[in-house]
């Protein structure tokens, strides 16, 4: 058979031609939209769910109106007549629209894409083009499986209402049944075992086909499973498509279906989430409530029959009715009940491959060797108690087993295990070329320019290789106030990985990020009069007591004095090897200065100059408290910095 | 050569064509009449391959119908609904039948448009009922195909331009050899362009004749003997209706005109009046001898 009898272009064209103004308006909307997301953003990190928000959403619309324009003659008769009498085969007519539609899937994908690409390097924002190709993969496969899905509803159905009660069927029925059954028994939680004894609890993950991923619960991530499954089923639906496009009887347009038993069982079947509904509430609920869900269920159900089939037997409908509710409800009940009694373990032997993680980011271990994943899944516990807090550890783990199926879960390691494990790890561990890295916060943080960056990383993989895990915890744990955190994000294995490291890591990488804060610091106040001040904090010295026991008065008094001293000084270097203070005052105000004499100078006048202020902040402390713009109470415990901490507005600390 | 064999279609429970026979000659202008639900739309989208069949052939040139494309391009096909594509011109259509038929004649279809003074550039939708089936007309006889299949042909086009349609379909006819088969379930616009008819009643050709030996071996007379007659004197004759009034009879015969006129004259007549019949009336005799009233099938 030649192609030209399976693909016949200038068809095609025509297909385009006729419905070009629908074709062109749903074929914008995800790359306009996407983009308008984008540029709206900000400075951002794009994530795979946010980046590809547009696209989710389109998901469930654009498939099925490009399979409409393609296919929607079929559903009436002047058109059937018309285009059944050209001169193409319905097989070339369902293949060539198949692939059509696949065209304009990829484009759709292709174009926002590049556009994703293009807005991500001339805007603020940080989108990972690793992340964009996954999108752009996994999108258009997605895609392309509820177009081949419209497509086989197109195929069955005789009109637009079946067809579209028939694709949300095949879409959603199989996986809204496993995943309530699941659900409903609690049952995606497995027991891994160590040479047959229980170590730890892990959650399964659902690897649904796209669309339910979704609408599950929001969760959207590339899953190569998922795309593996919508591969198949797409192959599977556009077979069974073509075969029923080729035996479709066309006399059926306008029509629910050819055959009323069909019509009966589809009907039947979009009783699903509501007969589901009946089961999760359960017949010894409220009896009010079941009559009002039964209400609901036959007020659908003649309904569908007028809107779909334009007629109804009242008779028929209630027995219709009845039949199916039973049916449903007997069958999930069925469900229910085989799936309660599955033992759900599964034996380390079948893991295929464990992958640790510090829930800070700062560590990532995998490994493949079954000897090695025995050793660390004994070393692991999902219980956690008081008692065993200094012992253990706990890090997220994700399993996939020899099967594909994936697990995770957050579990508590020992310590020794982990210091093994770790002192390999934070030496091998490497930031990449493609690394984004932020300082302060991911949605109002500071970019660094190319070559700083370059130089962060430098010092960063230089860094880390002479640092232990303990030390950096202790690090981060220590100097984890406010903003003042090195945030390095990554795409690695599908998977936007982030690792938060202290500034006081190293001087470089202080004087870098103390420069970077000053100088945002500086444009903060640069054209405004003052700011508030919330907090000041000495390191590496002490202060004289008068500054120690009223500061916070002389944070709110004096505070445009404290902006003119930020003026004058931002432009200083900044080294934590020396004593420092740090001044802030909300997530763009981060000030680091040398200068400390002359910081306690300019706190000391403030005391000097006026002190009937600095009693009036005494003697409405209640009133001030609540009326503190950012809500940042006075005095606060704060940790400890790397070196001793002497002063600060609140409680010293040892 | 078209020839149906045994054709049978059922909407559900509800049987259109049984056990259909019927052969269809080459270059032939093939009339089939009948009642509006009679199976002539269902008859045509078969074998246009539209409609699926139940059971029974029909095979073209010899070759079981197909949907083949090479085979499709022989066939055209005007339904009885026609469909336009929205906010297509004439240009559009044409450039669709043109993408669609090997054998499309562009410059044929333009200049009988031009000569129906149909524009070009205005969409298809804002023309009248009688402009679009020309429109529809024109754009499947430029497609040169052998087998023509028009449903309803002249539905809602003047006499004028009806004439001039017809016309056009006979020049092409003798052009190609083309094979037309045309539907109506009006008797009279078929029946000075059609070749061959067929009536189709309860899903099956009920009768089915080429015209001119259904007019040449059928007619009327009328006739006065100077003496009083009656349909006995007519015994020798194969009469289909006989009606006196007065002295003078109206009497159909089927049979060789030549033979019985002079048998006729034989009889001394004092008038003998040989009447053209239209097709109608000949249909109307040929289903009265067949039991059904005319009327009521058409």
């Amino acid at each position: 058979m030649s192609l030209t009898k399976l693909f016949n272009f200038k068809y095609l064209l025509q297909n385009f031609k006729k419905s070009k103004m629908a074709l062109i308006l749903f074929f914008i909307i995800v790359p306009l939209f996407t983009s308008l997301m984008i540029i709206s953003a900000g400075q951002e990190v794009f994530e795979f769910a946010e980046l590809g928000l547009i696209n989710i959403f389109g998901l469930y619309i654009i498939p099925f109106i490009f399979s409409f324009c393609l296919f929607g003659y079929v559903f009436k008769k002047t058109s059937v007549d018309f285009m059944g009498s050209m001169p193409i085969s319905r097989k070339c007519i369902f293949i060539t629209n198949t692939i059509g539609g696949i065209v304009l899937i990829v484009l759709l994908q292709l174009v926002t894409f590049l556009l994703s690409i293009l807005l991500g390097m001339i805007t603020e924002c940080t989108i990972f083009v690793s992340m964009a190709l996954d999108i752009l993969i996994f999108q258009t496969i997605a895609y392309i499986f509820v177009f081949t899905i419209a497509n086989l509803a197109m195929s069955l159905s005789g009109n637009v209402l079946t067809q579209i009660a028939l694709t949300l069927l095949i879409t959603f029925i199989v996986p809204f049944t496993h995943f309530f059954v699941l659900l409903y028994n609690s049952s995606n939680d497995y027991d891994v075992l160590v040479n047959g004894s229980r170590v730890i609890e892990v959650d399964e993950s659902l690897n649904y086909t796209a669309p339910f991923l979704v609408a599950n619960d929001g969760k959207y991530e590339f899953n190569e499973i998922s795309m593996y499954k919508m591969i198949g089923l797409s192959i599977i639906y556009f077979i069974i498509g073509l075969i029923a496009f080729n035996k479709r009887k066309m006399e059926v347009a306008g029509e629910s279906f050819e055959n009323k038993i069909v019509h009966f069982v589809v009907k039947g079947l979009t009783l699903v989430p509501f007969v589901a509904y009946l089961v999760g509430i359960g017949m010894d609920s409220d009896f009010s409530i079941i009559m009002i869900v039964l209400a609901i269920i036959t007020i659908y159900y003649f309904l569908y029959d007028l809107i779909t089939n334009k007629r109804m037997k009242i008779r028929d409908n209630i027995v219709g009715l009845i039949f199916s509710v039973i049916a449903i409800y007997g069958a999930y009940m069925l469900f229910i009940s085989i799936d309660d009694g599955i033992s759900k373990n599964f034996d380390s032997d079948s893991i295929a491959e464990l992958r640790v993680e510090d829930s800070n980011g700062l560590f990532n271990f995998e490994t493949k060797d079954s000897k090695e994943i025995k050793e660390l899944l004994g070393s692991m516990s999902s219980e956690y108690n008081y008692d065993s807090r200094n012992d253990r550890t706990g890090v997220k783990i994700r399993i996939i087993r020899f099967n594909g199926s994936s697990y995770k879960s957050y579990v508590h390691m020992r310590n020794e295990k982990l210091n093994e494990l770790t002192d390999v790890i934070i030496n091998k561990t490497t930031i990449s070329d493609s690394a984004k890295i932020i300082l302060g916060s991911r949605y109002s943080g500071i970019e660094f320019s190319k070559e700083e960056e370059k130089e962060l990383k430098n010092e960063l993989n230089r860094v880390l290789k002479e640092t232990t895990y303990d030390e950096l915890k202790n690090l981060s744990n220590q100097d984890n106030y406010g903003y003042r955190k090195i945030i390095v994000y990554e795409y690695r294995k599908h998977e936007l990985k982030i690792a938060e490291y202290p500034i006081n890591l190293s001087e470089n990488i202080f004087k870098l990020s103390a420069k970077k804060f000053n100088e945002r610091a500086f444009e903060s106040i640069e054209y405004e009069d003052m700011r508030w001040i919330n907090t000041i904090l000495f390191y590496n010295m002490s202060v004289p007591d008068i500054i120690k026991n009223n500061i916070g008065a002389l944070e709110y008094v004096g505070r445009r004095e404290i902006c003119d001293f930020i003026r004058q000084n931002y432009e200083a270097e900044v080294t934590n090897t020396k004593e420092y203070a740090y001044i802030t005052g909300g997530s763009v105000l981060n000030f680091y200065t040398n200068n400390t004499q002359g910081l306690i100078d300019v706190l000391l006048k403030i005391y000097n100059e006026h002190p009937e202020e600095i009693k009036d902040y005494y003697g409405n402390d209640e009133k001030y408290y609540y009326d503190y713009p950012t809500g940042m109470p006075i005095t606060e415990t704060i940790d400890i910095p790397i070196t001793e901490t002497i002063a600060s507005s609140g409680e010293i600390l040892e | 050569m078209i020839k149906i064999t045994n054709l049978s279609k059922s909407y559900g429970d509800k049987k259109v064509l049984e056990g259909l026979n019927c052969t269809i000659k080459t270059g032939s202008i093939y009339g089939l009449i009948g009642a509006n639900g009679a199976g002539k739309s269902t008859l045509l989208r078969i074998i246009m391959g539209i409609f699926q069949k139940n059971e029974g052939s029909i095979e073209i040139d010899g070759k079981e119908i197909s949907d083949d494309e090479e085979f499709k391009q022989k066939l055209v096909y005007v339904p009885d609904d026609l469909f336009f594509f929205k906010g297509y011109t004439i240009n559009d259509m044409v450039n669709f039948y043109n993408n669609m038929y090997k054998t499309f004649d562009k410059e044929f279809a333009f200049k009988l448009f031009d000569k129906l003074k149909l524009d070009r550039k205005q969409k298809i939708q804002t023309f009248s009922k009688g402009m679009k089936r020309q429109t529809a007309l024109i754009c499947a006889i430029a497609t040169n195909a052998d087998y023509m299949f028009f449903d309803e042909t002249f539905d809602g086009i003047d006499p004028v331009i009806r004439n001039f349609m017809k016309k056009i379909i006979a020049e092409q006819m003798e052009k190609k050899e083309t094979t037309i088969i045309m539907t109506s379930h009006n008797l009279r616009e078929l029946e000075d362009i059609c070749d061959n008819l067929g009536l189709l009643h309860k899903g099956g050709i009920l009768f089915e004749s080429d015209i001119d030996s259904l007019k040449t071996n059928m007619f009327k007379i009328q006739i006065s003997l100077g003496r009083d007659f009656s349909e006995k004197d007519f015994q020798n004759f194969n009469v289909m209706s006989f009606k006196k009034t007065g002295s003078v009879a109206t009497v159909i015969m089927k049979g060789e005109r030549e033979g019985y006129e002079k048998v006729l004259q034989e009889m001394n007549p004092v008038i003998l009046d040989f009447l053209p019949l239209t097709l109608e009336e000949i249909f109307i005799y040929e289903m009265e001898v067949l039991g059904y009233e005319f009327n009521e099938i058409v």
